[in-house]
């Protein structure tokens, strides 16, 4: 799994993609596979409950467990929902792109993803570093920040600080707030101040760019564990892979994901997403025109009432 | 109309989408007799601040009531050019702020680990950071205001 890299792809890829997305949405996609996942990966004990899954690298990213979370089709089947409930094309790709984002920096990881369930559930790997999750919160982020996962990080970090445009004011309020109906909402609504809202967005990438060295400094200086960057690294932890059947079973087996996973998409767009896409467009239109209509008429009615005040002087 | 849009971003939860930039826009100005401020809608959109004034001195709308809502510090001045020396003020309690929140984070990650550095804990230390330094710099710039005035 990836730590800050999740948080830090996401005002890359806002930037790189270049129809209208929202940028809260991606953010919350590459959140999501982790936000419903993970707490439980580590195991929990709460009001006389405990769960502590036996194997937390099966659990967290293989079947039965909640790996289906890391699958490509799980985002998909998210963002039409989206797309059906807020009717927003922005936000469904924001959460389809996120999502995408987070499966294909987790197959960085010793153990991988189950790219093509449900069709597969051949995970998916390719072992830059260790998978740490049966350590325990803390020894995983020893193990990451102690690795090149940590180096992957600071690879994203140097991403968004190439891209450093993405964080100023300008293009916050031209590009990031005109994609995004929901900033202009916590505006009106919350009545969030601009500074706050500039706050918001860039929170995320001090949070992540910020993790990344606190991790680092506390796995040096207070756990005081060996940095190994190596492949796979670091070799003190508890090794966990992802296992490979033989070459003409893996390639079979990829076969019949990548096209099931293919034919069901494909399905699915002609059957919901195509009607809920249009819908979407439609709907987005009309809103369009009803304010471009409002805002003829304030102009008018404004001018009018200034023009009354004139005539009444 | 903005009751129907409003009635439309509760039914669907989330606000639905301006299709572009204009009807960004537009939706701002429809947010004209909103108390909560009028050309700061216009500059959510993108909408230069300066520009935003500009648009209001040529409606010949009421600039004494408008102007101050610019900006969340606006200065009581009535004249556009004058907000300039503050943005820059702006900017450097943003740069402040800012750097603050990262080096708070960074050693607050450090001595507290999980007490502060999960996904939801960890952005909102820093935001209410970076809000604190903005307090602090308007309550110095006040005061400094203030004591300008009496000499």
């Amino acid at each position: 799994m990836s730590w800050a890299a999740h948080e830090l792809e996401s005002y890359v890829l806002q930037k790189h993609i270049k129809t209208k997305v929202s940028f809260l949405a991606i953010l919350l996609g590459c959140f999501w596979p982790d936000m419903i996942s993970k707490g439980t990966v580590y195991g929990f004990d709460a009001f006389g409950f405990s769960f502590h899954p036996k194997n937390p690298d099966l659990y967290h990213r293989g079947w039965p467990g909640v790996g289906f979370t890391h699958s490509l089709m799980y985002g998909v089947v998210i963002s039409l929902i989206v797309l059906w409930v807020f009717k927003s094309r922005a936000w469904a790709l924001g959460l389809l792109i996120g999502h995408w984002a987070h499966v294909f920096t987790d197959i960085c990881d010793s153990v991988g993803v189950m790219l093509f369930f449900p069709f597969s559930t051949q995970n998916y790997s390719i072992g830059m570093w260790a998978y740490a999750a049966q350590q325990g919160r803390y020894g995983d982020a020893s193990a990451y920040y102690s690795s090149l996962g940590g180096v992957w990080d600071l690879f994203w970090l140097g991403m968004v600080l190439l891209s450093w445009k993405v964080l100023t004011r300008n293009y916050f309020f031209t590009k990031v707030v005109a994609d995004d109906p929901v900033w202009p909402w916590f505006k009106r609504r919350l009545k969030m101040s601009e500074v706050l809202m500039l706050a918001l967005y860039r929170a995320y990438f001090l949070y992540g760019a910020c993790r990344i060295f606190a991790w680092f400094f506390w796995s040096r200086f207070v756990d005081k564990a060996p940095l190994d960057l190596s492949w796979g690294g670091p070799y003190w932890v508890e090794k966990v892979h992802a296992k490979y059947p033989p070459i003409g079973e893996l390639l079979l087996r990829s076969t019949l994901g990548a096209a099931g996973l293919a034919a069901s998409m494909w399905v699915l767009w002609m059957v919901v997403g195509r009607r809920l896409w249009g819908r979407a467009e439609k709907h987005e239109k009309a809103r369009a025109l009803a304010n471009a209509k409002r805002a003829s008429q304030v102009p008018r009615q404004k001018s009018g009432r200034d023009m009354a005040g004139a005539k009444g002087q | 109309m903005a009751a129907e849009s409003e009635q439309a971003d509760e039914s669907g939860g989330l606000p639905t989408p301006d299709s572009s930039p204009a009807a960004a826009g537009a939706d701002d100005a429809s947010n004209t007799d909103d108390p909560d401020g009028t050309t700061r809608e216009g500059n959510t959109a993108g909408t230069d601040t300066a520009g935003a004034d500009d648009v209001d001195h040529a409606d010949g709308t009421d600039n004494a009531s408008e102007v101050p809502e610019l900006s969340d510090t606006a200065d009581t001045s009535d004249d556009g050019e004058e907000i300039r020396p503050e943005d820059v003020r702006e900017g450097v309690v943003d740069l402040v702020a800012y750097a603050v929140g990262a080096v708070a984070l960074i050693l607050l990650g450090y001595f507290t680990q999980r007490d502060v550095l999960t996904w939801t804990r960890g952005p909102f230390t820093v935001v209410v950071i970076i809000m604190a330094v903005h307090w602090v710099g308007r309550r110095v710039q006040a005061r400094r205001e203030k004591v300008g005035g009496a000499r």
